[in-house]
């Protein structure tokens, strides 16, 4: 018998709830490659990308208590805090610091936020994914790459594209609109 | 005074913020995304469609010793208190006669003592990782010459594990775990675990002042001084 992955993601959080251990094994087996691969593509290093993603299994065990499935998924949460410390030590090497928003500590509106997203980010496939990609520009699926694989800044980007500063804003937020709008004309609904 | 962004505004800056590109100021967000909740929608949204960015990756594996490295971290986390015991005082006893009977160089075989002491602190061995956290191998010594170790010592994350290759399963007596100081004095700092892999693995405090070495002995039970002669040796670097 199979388990439905947000089963399995329930379980999780369930352990985690009560800082059961156990609930890190689930875990790891269940997100470490994706955590690696999220890593590996930021840093291009083997043993860094090992180094974040035990801070970032450690951090998750440390905040169990925080974690609130209103706000996202499991998978989100993980890669929010892979990327965050994947860029920190990108930007660490190269001298810049990260500004981080304080979003864990804003009160969530669990009436509003759907988790689609969740069920999206289990069930889609990789050429799915890759295939709503296909549908930005080629200087919006550009921007991206160069922010988040990159850990470039707009400033940055800006320099680099020698594009205006807004341009790259502006690119920036309609890319995530648009792969959003097509992932959920691929079935996911959201609850608005 | 913090300045007064609209939604439209905040929207650039969470689009930004969920692909780590955001250099601006946040403190405006926040304090609107506090007062807006439509906004605070929007923020969960850019950040979900965020991490689907990784699933077009195409999938690489990491190295399965690091699931052991993780689990021992977490351990360490979760029972660092009940896994450092205080150091208990020590007399001239059997243990020190045993000990100092084999001291690395003299009893060690010297090939073991050769790869025993083959210290590969990463820092400065490689760029790219940072110094928070200092690798160190260890080899068995003569009683268990098939036997290596990984000494990880995570600074910024406070908690260190001992990971041990090749040691045998035991039906009886536990791995145990000592930390040398520089006094020659072994104190108690942990036990080792079995994982799936057949490897063992040990939390400790990450607090390395003053420790020479780790060394491992199989004791028949749990002691707070160890009765049988190391198994392994790891030096510290500080």
């Amino acid at each position: 018998m199979s388990v439905e992955p947000a089963s399995v993601d329930d379980r999780i959080a369930d352990l985690l709830s009560r800082r059961d251990p156990a609930a890190m094994e689930l875990l790891y087996d269940r997100y470490s490659r994706f955590a690696y691969t999220l890593a590996y593509r930021v840093l291009n290093d083997a043993g860094t990308s090992e180094d974040v993603v035990q801070e970032a299994f450690l951090a998750i065990w440390r905040r169990a208590d925080s974690f609130d499935r209103t706000r996202g998924g499991l998978r989100t949460w993980m890669a929010s805090i892979v990327h965050h410390r994947a860029l920190d030590r990108l930007r660490g090497r190269s001298g810049r610091n990260r500004t981080d928003l304080p979003l864990d500590s804003l009160p969530a509106d669990r009436s509003t936020i759907s988790d689609s997203w969740v069920q999206v980010a289990e069930n889609l496939e990789r050429e799915e994914i890759r295939s709503a990609l296909d549908t930005l520009s080629a200087e919006q699926r550009e921007t991206i790459e160069l922010a988040y694989f990159g850990g470039l800044s707009q400033t940055e980007i800006s320099n680099k594209l020698s594009i205006p500063l807004g341009t790259v804003k502006g690119r920036t937020r309609l890319a995530l609109r648009r792969l959003r709008t097509t992932l959920t004309g691929r079935g996911i609904e959201w609850a608005l | 005074m913090t300045t007064k962004i609209t939604c439209d505004e905040a929207e650039e800056m969470l689009a930004a913020h969920a692909l780590g590109c955001d250099d601006t100021d946040v403190a405006p967000l926040h304090k609107h995304l506090g007062d807006c909740a439509g906004c605070r929608v929007a923020a969960a949204e850019y950040q979900n469609t965020a991490a689907m960015l990784p699933l077009a990756l195409d999938s690489m594996t990491p190295d399965p010793k690091l699931r052991s490295r993780v689990m021992a971290a977490i351990h360490a986390d979760a029972t660092s208190a009940a896994s450092s015991p205080a150091p208990t005082p020590v007399t001239e006893s059997h243990w020190r006669r045993m000990w100092n009977a084999l001291p690395v160089g003299r009893a060690f075989t010297v090939a073991t003592v050769a790869a025993s002491l083959a210290v590969v602190a990463i820092i400065g061995g490689n760029a790219a990782r940072g110094p928070e956290v200092q690798h160190t191998v260890g080899q068995g010594t003569a009683a268990q010459p098939q036997a290596h170790a990984d000494l990880f010592v995570d600074a910024r994350n406070k908690v260190a594990t001992l990971q041990v290759n090749n040691l045998p399963k035991t039906s009886s007596g536990v791995y145990e775990v000592w930390a040398v100081g520089q006094d020659g004095h072994p104190r108690a700092a942990g036990y080792l675990g079995p994982n799936p892999d057949g490897t063992y693995s040990a939390a400790m405090n990450a607090d390395m002042t003053g420790v020479t070495d780790i060394r491992v002995t199989l004791e028949p039970k749990a002691s707070t001084q160890p009765t049988t002669t190391p198994l392994l040796d790891v030096p510290v670097t500080n």
